[in-house]
């Protein structure tokens, strides 16, 4: 008797909705185990999601790039890694955000994407508009729930300095990565779900903030933000919101003194 | 308020001596990085130039993770200069 069956059929590709939420579920629970039961395993589970994805980038071709998901444990490792305690903190927003943002420009270069590809792009749509106007009642909501840790500008070259900072290494990187790079992968295999996932692993990264209710405005925030470059395609908007959401919590005027 | 340094960083790098924040956590980043220089060097010897392209994807984590050896390591160096 002959055989129809192929000799070396390939496994059945798991589907991707199950591929993407188990990595976001990977990630809530490396974010709990850091917080509740100590930073060292947290980081192991961070460094075995990212070592597994990266592997299996290798081992099997897949319609997913996987090598893109693993920017958010990295974020979380440098963000442990990278602060050095003589330096005041304002500086510590610099040493990590800009090795994530030579993570993310590398990422694009090995995917093939280009700057529009991302959000970066110089046009402005009118959703953007939403995630701009949502920044500042998010960032009073977040006031009310966190007390941010207080700015010594003295190390920051003054205030000014201090907003550059954070527009540059703060609301850039996180934007670009959790909205232009990760979301995006979500969106594309899960359309308008991948907004709702993208919101759930945006949020799990501010558990160590030791702040539920800040978890939670985050969470709505990397929904309104998720929506808007959904929307427009582009990151303007979100970077734009991000901003005035941390000027808010941090009460910039006052900082400013104006 | 962000998830790049928040509460647990604030914690953990000014509650702690920086020499055990270095040989617990730094040394994890270096271990991590080690670990993927090593599959990145299997997967190079296996793939030769065709696997060049793929390769290309570690650098993203790779890069990064050099910058934080470097921080631990000239840390923990000025350290025992300064001794």
């Amino acid at each position: 008797m002959i055989s129809t069956r192929p000799t070396h059929a390939r496994p059945q590709e798991v589907r991707a909705d199950v591929v993407l939420a188990t990595y976001v579920a990977m990630v809530v629970t490396a974010e709990a185990v850091t917080v509740f039961v100590n930073i060292t395993s947290g980081l192991l589970v961070h460094a075995g999601i990212i070592v597994a994805l990266l592997i299996r980038h290798f081992v099997r071709e897949s319609t997913i790039p996987l090598s893109v998901l693993a920017l958010p444990p990295l974020l979380r490792v440098l963000s442990f890694t990278m602060p050095i305690p003589e330096l005041p903190v304002s500086a510590w927003y610099v040493l990590v955000g800009l090795p994530v943002l030579v993570a993310c420009g590398l990422a694009m270069r090995a995917t093939g994407w280009w700057l529009p590809d991302v959000g970066l792009r110089l046009r402005v749509h009118r959703s953007e508009l939403v995630a701009v106007a949502m920044g500042l009642p998010l960032g009073w909501a977040a006031s009310q729930v966190y007390s941010a840790p207080e700015i010594r500008l003295d190390g920051a070259g003054g205030p000014w300095p201090f907003v550059g900072v954070m527009l540059v290494f703060v609301a850039l990187p996180e934007e670009l990565l959790f909205r232009g790079m990760v979301q995006r992968v979500f969106s594309d295999q899960l359309d308008g779900a991948g907004v709702v996932l993208g919101a759930i692993l945006f949020a799990a990264m501010y558990v160590p903030s030791l702040s539920p209710g800040l978890v939670v405005i985050m969470g709505i925030a990397g929904l309104a933000f998720g929506w808007a470059v959904a929307k427009s395609g582009n990151l303007g908007g979100a970077i734009a919101g991000h901003a005035l959401l941390l000027a808010s919590v941090w009460d910039l005027p006052t900082v400013l003194g104006i | 308020v962000s998830s790049t340094v928040n509460e647990m960083t604030l914690r953990t790098i000014q509650g702690h001596p920086y020499d055990v924040v270095s040989t617990s956590i730094g040394v994890l980043g270096i271990l991590l990085l080690l670990t993927l220089l090593v599959i990145q060097e299997l997967w190079n010897a296996k793939a030769g130039a065709a696997g060049t392209r793929r390769i290309a994807i570690f650098y993203s984590i790779t890069v990064p993770l050099c910058m934080s050896f470097g921080v631990v390591v000239g840390l923990r160096v000025l350290s025992l200069l300064r001794n």
